[in-house]
């Protein structure tokens, strides 16, 4: 059942209405609810899966508070951690892992190779598995309680609206909320209602329509060279955003009707002035994660070799990144550009107000204005290597961008498609300026009712309009 | 809560007086049953829909035991030209638009479901037909949730998103209103006339037949654009299409057909295009349904030379199919 199906809005409705019902036992309709969400996906090991994280975590947290020794404690953690990283390892990376094996033994003996696994979805096992890691993590470090109801444990991990793509929550920040009797909140529902329905519109609206002109691109990159190249990539730079934060706006207007507020995970990304501030504003969990539990561990460890033990903590916690995105080649390259941006960055930044200075450049829009440009050309590039299809596909890519051949005829047959993606991108742009600026709900909700119900039918109605002819019909992110 | 529920209702009062409208018109025949199928000859109806509706309505009462499948290319091929070559208690067109192999196997199977014994079976099959395995989407392309298995709420909000789309909605309730179409919404409507059988499910092209009959010189002059230049002899074959997927479903296809005693036919049709239908492609399909039951009418022959013999290019017509039937089958009575 995905977000954008009328399935899923009917399902809503009705846990929305029972769940009200249930006083209480609320927990339990969620539940049960998020079991149901997570069963209709039609891969029984996923339910298993979760089971087995759930109850291993849950085990392992209450034991880490009645170890008598600090040597039981610590094993007992990282027996937990472990076990839980192996779940993710087993769904996600073995297929990968057997192709690469198999690929080095082929040097030492081509008689000799691993038997290749089946492929198994592993859709959400990412994120639950990392929000079992965070919890038992602040456990061990005792900035949080164990949980010991089982009900609201379980539910912490399986709720439905962050199943599947998160956002990663914390525990401290998820599980008092859980806990609260529902009592209907008539601002609550209208904002989850709004959010959702702003999350449906850049899914369906906005990036179903830009992946036209990608798909065409990237389905055949040697066709395309040069400006075709770079559009298709300034538009899956959209793509991506519109798809993603547009899946985190449905999940979090789904838990806001229920009272729960779950974490923004995207804030402005491509008004960023510098990769590392994309990255507080990119998949804003995930990048919490890893800065928390990868990063500040690992520059913890290599403290005494200061900037180069800084930057190799990063390089480390970027390959991290680019391998949680996916068991290919591709993802990795991607993730070790992005700890390379941020690596060159602690070496170059204490010059940088010396740079401006110097060309008598101040702090202002056009300084912002240029950081800005260059952080957008410098995470595009990395797309390219996360969207190809095949890693010579993305150096084919990248070695043929200035190539203008062949570019008018790309004009001639996807010359609407790019105007259309173009006025999108320049609303999204907007929306997102705006809101930096001012907030834009509060605004919308001081504005008289008929202005505020034109613009929800306009939202409305576009996504019925657009829903009735697009093609593409699934989330980019599902598959991380 | 009760002052949400209200407001709530209120707001989506415009979606609830065109959904009435949708339930109490249903234009495209998919929401109740119904005695006539075919009612408005503007409306395209989603073929496969009317098919295997028109198929549930009558066939405890006629027990059909021969079948034509295949896209609309199959439409030349009438159950009356086809009976007279057969022993049969009742001939069916159970096709869909932009027909696919998975939907040919989905319906065979679905029919072996609902008891038919199968006697006669006529699969009019091109490249690009053996190709498809997946189900296209839109009110066109849709499959029936009976044979596909698939959702009845994903079925029914396809033909309703369509229905709301302001140009057909403005159009469909404008021509209720007037009892024709304006010339400003002809491109959101059939204009074509046809004639349906509602025992056979046959459609018949009188428009386009009267036409070719009243002044064929004129007929193609005004089509000349979408009759292409062909280059003859020199146009490529199609490229090998059947692979293990496609095996599966044709072997599956013929051994339904076959299980109690009946008979498949396999016609390639002769396309405007004159590609000639893969080598392999071809053996693969002897080898299935026997050497003698295969027909292959592609690439440069008779039928494809003479343009007259097609409605545009991708449709030939029925008398083509006349004398393809002709060619293949002995009469038996």
């Amino acid at each position: 059942m995905i977000f954008h199906s009328p399935a899923y809005l009917l399902f809503l409705a009705g846990v929305f209405v029972l769940s009200a019902c249930a006083g209480r036992r609320r927990w339990a309709v969620l539940l049960l609810a998020s079991a149901y969400f997570y069963v209709s996906l039609g891969s029984p090991h996923l339910t298993v899966a979760l089971a087995l994280v759930t109850g291993m975590s849950y085990f392992a947290g209450i034991g880490l508070t009645r170890c008598a020794t600090e040597t039981g404690r610590k094993r007992l953690f990282v027996l937990g951690v472990v076990a839980n990283l192996l779940v993710l390892v087993f769904l996600k990376y073995l297929p990968f892992l057997s192709n690469a094996l198999n690929a080095l033994l082929g040097f030492v003996s081509p008689a000799v190779s691993v038997p290749e696994p089946g492929i198994l979805a592993s859709i959400g096992v990412s994120y639950y598995v990392f929000q079992a890691v965070s919890y038992l993590v602040d456990i061990y470090l005792e900035v949080q309680e164990p949980e010991r109801h089982p009900g609201y444990f379980a539910l912490y991990l399986a709720f439905f609206p962050k199943l599947l793509q998160g956002p990663i929550e914390r525990a401290e920040a998820l599980l008092p909320q859980l806990r609260i009797p529902y009592t209907f909140d008539y601002d609550n529902v209208r904002a989850g209602l709004l959010m959702f329905s702003i999350g449906l519109f850049k899914k369906v609206v906005v990036a179903d329509r830009l992946a036209f002109v990608v798909d065409a691109v990237y389905g055949d990159v040697h066709a395309h060279a040069g400006i075709p190249t770079a559009l298709a990539t300034l538009f899956y730079a959209f793509q991506l955003y519109c798809d993603f934060s547009g899946y985190t706006d449905m999940a979090l207007g789904s838990a806001r009707v229920f009272n729960i507020r779950l974490t923004p995970n995207f804030n402005g990304p491509y008004l960023a002035t510098s990769v590392a501030d994309f990255w507080r504003r990119w998949h804003i969990t995930f990048s919490r994660f890893i800065l928390d539990y990868i990063f500040r561990p690992l520059q913890m460890r290599y403290r005494d070799h200061r900037e180069y033990g800084t930057a190799l903590a990063l390089l480390l916690t970027f390959l991290v990144s680019g391998l949680w995105h996916g068991a290919g080649w591709g993802f990795i390259l991607w993730g070790l550009l992005h700890g390379t941006y941020l690596a060159a960055s602690v070496f170059y930044r204490p010059y940088r107000k010396r740079i401006y200075d110097r060309l008598g450049w101040e702090d202002g829009a056009g300084r912002r204005i240029w950081q800005g440009t260059a952080t957008f050309c410098l995470v595009c590039f990395a797309w390219i290597f996360f969207r190809a299809n095949t890693v010579s596909d993305a150096f084919y890519a990248v070695t043929h961008l200035w190539d203008i051949r062949g570019a008018a005829p790309f004009f001639v047959t996807m010359g609407t498609k790019l105007a259309i993606g173009t006025l999108l991108i320049a609303l999204i742009l907007a929306v997102d300026v705006l809101h930096g600026r001012m907030d834009l709900v509060s605004r919308l909700w001081a504005m008289p009712r008929w202005r505020r119900w034109a613009i929800y039918y306009a939202l409305l109605l576009s996504v019925i309009y657009r829903g009735a002819d697009v093609a593409v019909d699934r989330f980019l992110y599902f598959q991380f | 809560m009760k002052r949400f529920a209200v407001r709530f209702a209120v707001f989506l009062l415009p979606l609830w007086m065109v959904l009435a409208v949708y339930l109490r018109y249903d234009p495209f025949e998919v929401v109740y049953p119904r005695d006539r199928y075919y009612s408005d000859p503007r409306i395209a109806y989603n073929r496969e829909s009317q098919s295997t509706n028109i198929f549930l309505a009558n066939h405890g009462k006629v027990g059909y035991d021969s079948f034509i499948f295949g896209s609309s290319r199959s439409l030349a091929f009438l159950c009356r030209d086809w009976e007279q070559y057969l022993d049969s208690r009742g001939t069916y067109h159970f096709d869909a638009s932009g027909e696919t192999l998975l939907g040919i196997y989905r319906k065979v199977r679905f029919l072996e479901n609902r008891g038919v014994v199968f006697r006669n079976g006529l699969l009019v099959l091109d490249a690009e037909t053996l190709e498809k395995t997946n189900a296209g989407k839109g009110i066109v392309f849709i499959p029936h949730p009976k044979v596909s298995g698939g959702s009845y709420l994903d079925y029914h909000l396809t033909f309703l998103r369509v229905f709301v789309v302001p140009k057909f909605l403005i159009g469909y309730l404008d021509y209720k209103a007037n009892g024709h179409v304006r010339p400003r919404f002809r491109d959101t409507f059939d204009m074509r006339d046809f004639q349906h059988d509602p025992i056979t499910n046959d459609l018949f092209f009188i428009s386009d037949e009267k036409e070719i009959r009243e002044g064929p010189e004129r007929y193609y002059t005004r089509r000349k654009g979408t009759f292409y230049k062909r280059e003859g002899g020199k146009t490529a074959p199609s490229p090998p299409v059947i692979g293990e997927t496609q095996r599966r479903y044709l072997q599956e296809i013929q051994k339904a057909l076959s299980r109690s005693g009946g008979e498949g036919a396999v016609v390639i049709s002769p396309l405007y295009d004159q590609k000639l239908l893969n080598r392999q492609d071809l053996v693969v399909l002897e080898e299935i349904f026997g050497k003698e039951n295969v027909h292959d009418f592609s690439g440069v022959n008779r039928y494809t030379r003479d343009e007259h013999n097609y409605y545009e290019a991708s449709h030939y017509r029925h008398a083509v199919a006349r004398r393809i039937m002709r060619e293949i089958y002995m009469p038996v009575r």
